[in-house]
C-alpha cells in the first residue's frame, strides 16, 4: 500500500515539473516573440528580425513568424529576404489577407518583369493554391473515416439512400485525396527560389569567369534545378537558364538548408511545412 | 422525299403567278455624286417586284448629258421561301457642262400601270486647271474640297488615279506635315472617266483633312507606288491576266497644293466653346412625361452633325431640386462617308423625382463654328414639362455603374483612389507561435489516422464472415458429434426407455439435420432407408423403437438396461451404411 502511494507521488511531481518546464519554456517564447514585435514597433528592425530567427532556430516555425520576420526584412530594405519569408509564410497560412496584400505589394517593388506560367494540373485544382497542406491532409482524414464509416454501417445494413450517401462520399474522398497528394509533390519538389541580391549575374557555367547571360534584380522568383560547389542551376519559367552563387539565392520550401546573406548570420532550421 | 419535290412543284406554281401582283417599285442610282464633266457616270434604273417591262425606262433631267445604254439584266430570287424579281436598266452617262443636275424621274411601264422612281441629284465639277491635256497613260491628280478652311474645319483631300493600262499592287504614301491630319474616309472606287478625249479607269480615294493650327500650308504631292503591265502586248484571253505577265514598278506624283488655314474668329466666341467645327443638331426626348414619385423617366439628348465630330462634349444636366438624376454612359459614333466625318453622341439620363409636382427639365446648349456661315451658332434642346403624380412612398432603385456616371449628381459614387502604397502591420497574436506537427515527416500517428478506420471495416468484416461462416457449419458439426453424444448417453446408463428414446430423436435430429418433435419408428426406418441405410438394419432400429414404446407404456426397466448396450453397436452399423 505504501510503495502505491509512493510511486503515485512520483508520477505527479514528475507530471508536475514536466508541465511547469513546458509553460515556462512557452513563456520564454511569447516573451521573445513581444520583444522582436516591440524592436519593429520602435524602427529597430535588425533587433526584430534576430528575435524571430532565434524563435525559429528554437523550433517556433509558425506561420505568424514568417510573416513578422517578411515584414522586419521588409522595412530593413532586404526585399528579396522579404519575399522569401512571404512565400514562406504562404504555404503556411495561404488565405491570410494581410499576408497575400503584403507579398503582392512586395513583389510590386522587384524590377524584373517576369510573368508566372500556370500548368494544366495547376489550373484543374485551382483550389490547391487556397489550402496548406494541414488543412487538405485532415479534409482527406475526416471523408477517410466517413467512408470506411460509412462501409461499416453497409455491412449491416443496406438501403439506397446509403448507397447514395457513399457514392457521395466516395468521390468527395478522391477528390480529397488526389489534392493531398499533388500538394505533398508540390512541396516536396517545389524548387522555387528567391534572388537575395540587389542584382545579380547569371553565368552561362559555374565559374567567375564564365559568360554572363543575364542578370536578375532581388525578389524575382526562380526555379533551382541543382546546385553544386556552391553554386546553383536556375531557370526562369520563359525556359532561360544559368548559374548563379548558391548564397545569393533562398529557397523557399524544401528541406534544403539556405544560406543566408543577412549581416546577422543565420543558422535556419529545416521549414516545417503544414 | 417525294413529298418534298411535290411541294416545291407546288410552291414555284402558286408563287409564280403571285409575283405579278408583286408591289413594283422603281429606284434610280447613280455610281457617285460628284463628277466632272470628262466623267462617265453609272446610272442604274432598278425596277423591283416585276420580271419585265412593256419598254424602256422613260428618264427626265438628261438634257445636259450624253447617254449611252449599258444593257439590262433581270434576276428572280427565291430566299427563305420568299419570292422576289426584279429588272436593272444601266446607262452610261457623261456631261456636258459643269453645274447641279436632278436626274429623274425615271417612268417605266409595267403592264400597263406607269411607276415612277425617286430623284437623284448629281453635282458636276469644273476641270481643275492644273490638269495638263496630255498625262500619259498613268497619273494621279488631287483636288481639296476648298482652298481655304478654318482651324480644325474638315475639307476633302480626293485623289483620283487615272489608268489606261493594266496595274496592280497599288500602294499610296501621303504628304506629312505638322499640324495636318488625313483621315481615310471610304474605300476607293472605280469607275470609268474620259480626260480630253480619252477614256480612263478611274480609281478614286476621298480622304478627309483638317488642320489644327492656322497659317499657309503647301501640301507636298501624294505618291502612288504600282506595278504597271504594258498595253502593247496582244491579248491572250485568260492569260492576259497581270498575274501571268511581267509588270514594271511604277511611282507617280499628284500635283503640289495649297491651304490656307485660318484661325477661328474670337468675336462672338460663346462662353465654354469646345471647338466644335461644322454642321450640327441638338434633340432630345423625355419618355414618360408623366410619372409618379418614385418612378424614373428617361431623357435622351442626341447631338449629331458633320465635322470634327469627337469635339461633341458631353452635355451636362444641372441638379434638379426634388429630382435625383441618374447619368448613363454616353454613346459615341462616328460614321465617315464621301463627304467627311459624321457621326453622333447620345446621352442618356434616368430622371426620379422625389415629390409630386409639375417641372421642368431645362434646357441643354452646345456652341459650335459654322464654317458655311463663318459665324458661331448655339443650339439647345427645348424645355421638357415633367408631370410627377402622387405615387409610392418607397423610392425605387436605379442602377447607377460607379465610375461611369456623368458628374450630374453629387451624390453618384465614386471610386476609391489610392493615395499611397505600404505593407500592413505585424500579427502579434501568439496563437499560431508553436510550430505545428508536421506532415511532410510522415509519422506514426498520421500513418495511423489513415490506416485506422480501415482496420476497424477489415475487423469488422472479418467478424462478420467468421459468424456466418460458424452458423453454416453447425449442422455439419453436429451431425459429426451426433453418433458421439448417442454412446455416451448409452454409456452414461440411461434406465429411463423415454429417456433413450428422446436421445434416439436427438441422434436424427442431429445427425440428418431434421427437426423432429417425436420420433416414431416407422419415420426412424424411411429416414435410414431413404438415406441408404440397408432395410435390415433400419427394421432393427425399428424393433428396438417399437420395443422402446412398448416399455414406456408397460412399464418395465429391464429392456432399458440391455437397450444401453444394443443400440451403439445398431448406431455404428448405420454409420458405416449412410451413404
Amino acid at each position: 500500500m505504501r510503495k502505491g502511494i509512493r510511486l503515485a507521488i512520483t508520477i505527479l511531481v514528475a507530471l508536475l515539473y514536466l508541465t511547469s518546464n513546458h509553460e515556462a519554456r512557452a513563456d520564454e517564447w511569447e516573451e521573445g516573440f513581444f520583444k522582436a514585435n516591440q524592436a519593429y514597433k520602435v524602427g529597430d528592425f535588425q533587433e526584430a528580425i534576430e528575435g524571430y530567427l532565434q524563435l525559429i532556430r528554437s523550433g517556433h516555425g509558425g506561420d505568424q513568424i514568417y510573416y513578422n520576420l517578411g515584414n522586419a526584412y521588409f522595412r530593413a530594405g532586404q526585399l528579396g529576404r522579404a519575399i522569401l519569408e512571404y512565400e514562406r509564410a504562404q504555404l503556411l497560412m495561404p488565405r491570410d489577407p494581410d499576408l497575400n496584400f503584403n507579398l503582392s505589394h512586395a513583389r510590386d517593388q522587384t524590377l524584373d518583369a517576369i510573368e508566372e506560367s500556370r500548368g494544366f494540373i495547376e489550373t484543374a485544382f485551382f483550389w490547391l493554391k487556397s489550402f496548406n497542406l494541414n488543412e487538405l491532409f485532415w479534409s482527406f482524414a475526416l471523408l477517410n473515416l466517413l467512408l470506411w464509416a460509412t462501409l461499416i454501417i453497409r455491412l449491416f445494413h443496406k438501403s439506397e439512400w446509403l448507397y447514395y450517401i457513399l457514392l457521395l462520399i466516395l468521390s468527395s474522398w478522391f477528390v480529397a485525396g488526389l489534392s493531398f497528394g499533388l500538394k505533398y509533390y508540390w512541396i516536396s519538389s517545389d524548387n522555387r527560389a528567391v534572388i537575395l541580391q540587389k542584382e545579380v549575374n547569371i553565368l552561362a557555367g559555374p565559374e567567375e569567369d564564365d559568360t554572363v547571360l543575364f542578370k536578375l534584380h532581388e525578389g524575382t522568383v526562380v526555379y533551382q534545378e541543382r546546385s553544386e560547389d556552391g553554386w546553383s542551376l536556375v531557370r526562369l519559367p520563359d525556359k532561360k537558364r544559368g548559374w548563379v552563387k548558391s548564397k545569393a539565392v533562398g529557397l523557399i520550401s524544401g528541406d534544403r538548408p539556405v544560406t543566408s546573406t543577412s549581416p546577422h548570420p543565420s543558422h535556419r532550421q529545416p521549414l516545417s511545412v503544414q | 422525299m417525294k413529298k418534298m419535290i411535290l411541294l416545291l412543284v407546288f410552291s414555284i406554281f402558286i408563287l409564280v403567278p403571285c409575283q405579278t401582283l408583286a408591289e413594283v417599285s422603281v429606284t434610280l442610282s447613280l455610281d457617285r455624286q460628284e463628277a466632272t464633266p470628262s466623267d462617265s457616270i453609272r446610272m442604274t434604273i432598278k425596277v423591283s417586284g416585276a420580271r419585265s417591262c412593256d419598254s424602256s425606262p422613260v428618264i427626265k433631267g438628261l438634257d445636259s448629258f450624253q447617254v449611252s445604254p449599258g444593257g439590262s439584266s433581270s434576276r428572280v430570287e427565291i430566299v427563305n421561301g420568299k419570292f422576289s424579281s426584279s429588272v436593272d436598266y444601266t446607262y452610261y452617262i457623261q456631261p456636258s457642262r459643269p453645274g447641279t443636275f436632278q436626274l429623274g424621274p425615271a417612268e417605266v411601264k409595267v403592264k400597263g400601270k406607269v411607276f415612277q422612281s425617286n430623284i437623284s441629284t448629281l453635282t458636276i465639277l469644273k476641270v481643275a486647271s492644273s490638269e495638263s491635256p496630255d498625262r500619259g497613260p498613268i497619273f494621279l491628280s488631287v483636288a481639296l474640297s476648298s482652298k481655304k478652311a478654318y482651324v480644325e474645319e474638315q475639307i476633302s483631300y480626293t485623289l483620283k488615279l487615272y489608268l489606261k493600262i493594266s496595274v496592280s499592287d497599288i500602294s499610296l504614301q501621303l504628304p506629312e506635315l505638322d499640324h495636318l491630319a488625313f483621315k481615310q474616309l471610304e474605300k476607293p472606287r472605280e469607275y470609268q472617266g474620259v480626260y480630253d478625249g480619252s477614256t480612263y479607269r478611274i480609281i478614286e480615294v476621298p480622304y478627309g483633312l483638317m488642320a489644327l493650327k492656322a497659317g499657309n500650308y503647301g501640301i507636298k504631292p501624294s505618291r502612288m507606288s504600282m506595278t504597271a503591265y504594258d498595253s502593247r502586248r496582244s491579248r491572250r484571253g485568260f492569260f492576259d491576266d497581270p498575274f501571268f505577265r511581267a509588270g514594271r514598278p511604277v511611282t507617280i506624283a499628284s500635283q503640289a497644293l495649297e491651304l490656307r488655314v485660318i484661325p477661328l474668329p474670337e468675336k462672338g466666341k460663346p462662353k465654354g466653346f469646345s471647338g466644335l467645327v461644322g454642321s450640327f443638331k441638338i434633340e432630345a426626348t423625355l419618355t414618360p412625361s408623366k410619372i409618379k414619385v418614385g418612378e424614373s423617366a428617361t431623357l435622351t439628348v442626341r447631338v449629331s452633325g458633320r465635322g470634327n465630330v469627337n469635339r461633341i462634349p458631353d452635355l451636362k444636366l444641372p441638379s434638379l431640386d426634388h429630382i435625383k438624376v441618374y447619368a448613363d454612359e454616353p454613346v459615341f459614333e462616328v460614321r465617315p462617308d464621301f463627304k467627311g466625318l459624321a457621326g453622333f453622341k447620345t446621352m442618356k439620363w434616368a430622371i426620379v423625382p422625389e415629390q409630386q409636382g409639375d417641372y421642368e427639365i431645362p434646357p441643354l446648349s452646345l456652341s459650335f463654328f459654322d464654317p458655311d456661315t463663318d459665324e458661331y451658332r448655339i443650339i439647345q434642346t427645348p424645355k421638357q414639362p415633367l408631370i410627377i403624380l402622387p405615387g409610392k412612398e418607397k423610392m425605387i432603385m436605379v442602377e447607377a455603374r460607379p465610375g461611369k456616371q456623368n458628374g450630374a449628381n453629387k451624390s453618384a459614387k465614386q471610386g476609391v483612389k489610392e493615395l499611397g502604397h505600404d505593407i500592413l502591420p505585424l500579427h502579434t497574436s501568439v496563437r499560431n507561435l508553436e510550430a505545428r506537427s508536421s506532415i511532410m515527416s510522415g509519422g506514426l500517428f498520421l500513418s495511423l489516422t489513415l490506416m485506422l478506420p480501415f482496420v476497424l471495416y477489415l475487423s469488422t468484416f472479418l467478424g462478420l464472415r467468421l459468424k456466418r461462416r460458424s452458423v453454416r457449419a453447425m449442422p455439419v458439426h453436429r451431425a459429426k458429434r451426433a453418433a458421439k453424444n448417442l454412446a455416451r448417453q448409452c454409456r452414461q446408463g440411461r434406465e429411463d426407455a423415454d429417456s433413450l428414446s428422446l436421445c434416439i430423436r436427438d441422434y436424427f435430429n442431429d445427425r440428418f439435420g431434421l427437426t423432429l418433435a417425436s420420433l416414431t419408428p416407422e419415420d426412424a426406418a424411411d429416414v435410414l432407408a431413404s438415406k441408404g441405410v440397408g432395410p435390415g438394419t433400419a427394421q432393427k432400429l425399428r424393433a428396438i423403437l417399437i420395443e422402446l414404446e412398448n416399455t414406456v407404456y408397460t412399464g418395465q426397466t429391464r429392456t432399458a438396461d440391455r437397450m444401453n448396450d444394443e443400440i451403439p453397436k445398431l448406431i455404428k452399423e448405420i454409420e458405416r451404411e449412410i451413404r
